[in-house]
């Protein structure tokens, strides 16, 4: 079901079956209040209400880096709403671009401060799996 | 301390690269100043410009040889430098449109980052590969 969608850069998606909200990135290049409107409001907000439990960031097709700005909503109140709502689980599937992934590297530093575990996994149906075996 | 330092590990034994390479740390040098010193958008997007320019002309350097050698691991190297370069063009052409705010030392960050994990990978290969070919 889709949530919410960014042209160009985002689209959100809920599966209702693990329970987890799927965003797929096909650029970093995003302002801070799109991203805010997308992930913290309707994401967070339809994740809250069917009793979501992880997160999935699919950034296979992503490039270049999120803006400062983004960084620091990230890190100061994204993950830390992600906590209060109850994700537990925050899953990563890498983009092929590495100045994509040092963008990664450096806002999911900020998860296990905030309780949420990290795994990385190569596509979104292995996520899924995951999902389904660590219930 | 200028916040990227050249040293022979960088180095992969070609002149003219390792020459190029050096002008980039001192741009990125300039940027991070630039920044940190707050100066004018003037000058942070002149410097910026510079960057890409000579970012570009660094790079179609590198694929001209690839092209001359006959490198077996041309695009996959070329694919490198296409990201690099879309992303710092999205910095400079942002900054100038107004669309975003300077670059942060962050992204200063990603870009030293970059460029030494390049050097060190995927450059050092490509010297080794021209070195073998009499090319220093």
């Amino acid at each position: 079901m889709k949530i919410a969608e960014v042209p160009g850069a985002l689209l959100v998606e809920w599966n209702d079956e693990v329970k987890a909200t799927i965003d797929t990135w096909s650029s970093y290049r995003i302002s801070q209040s799109q991203f805010r409107e997308a992930i913290l409001e309707k994401g967070v907000s339809n994740a809250k209400a069917h009793g979501g439990r992880a997160w999935i960031m699919d950034a296979t097709k992503a490039k270049g880096a999120f803006s400062q700005e983004v960084h620091n909503l990230i890190e100061n109140e994204v993950f830390k709403t992600f906590a209060t709502i109850g994700v537990k689980y925050f899953l990563t599937v890498k983009s092929t671009s590495a100045i994509t992934n040092m963008s990664i590297r450096s806002y999911t530093a900020h998860l296990g401060p905030c309780g949420i575990q990290m795994v990385e996994v190569p596509d979104v149906d292995k996520a899924i799996s995951w999902l389904k075996a660590n219930p | 301390m200028p916040f990227m330092v050249w040293n022979d590990r960088l180095s992969i034994n070609v002149s003219a690269i390792d020459d190029d390479h050096r002008r980039m740390i001192e741009t990125i040098n300039e940027l991070y100043d630039a920044i940190r010193g707050d100066y004018s958008k003037d000058v942070l997007g002149g410097i910026l410009h510079r960057l890409v320019d000579y970012t570009q002309y660094h790079f179609e350097r590198e694929e001209n040889l690839f092209s001359q050698t006959a490198y077996p691991t041309a695009s996959e190297h070329s694919r490198e430098h296409a990201d690099a370069t879309a992303w710092i063009r999205q910095m400079r052409d942002d900054y100038a449109g107004c669309t975003a705010a300077a670059p942060s030392l962050k992204m200063i960050s990603f870009l030293k980052d970059w460029l030494f994990d390049h050097i060190l990978g995927s450059d050092h290969r490509f010297g080794e590969f021209l070195n073998s070919r009499g090319v220093h």
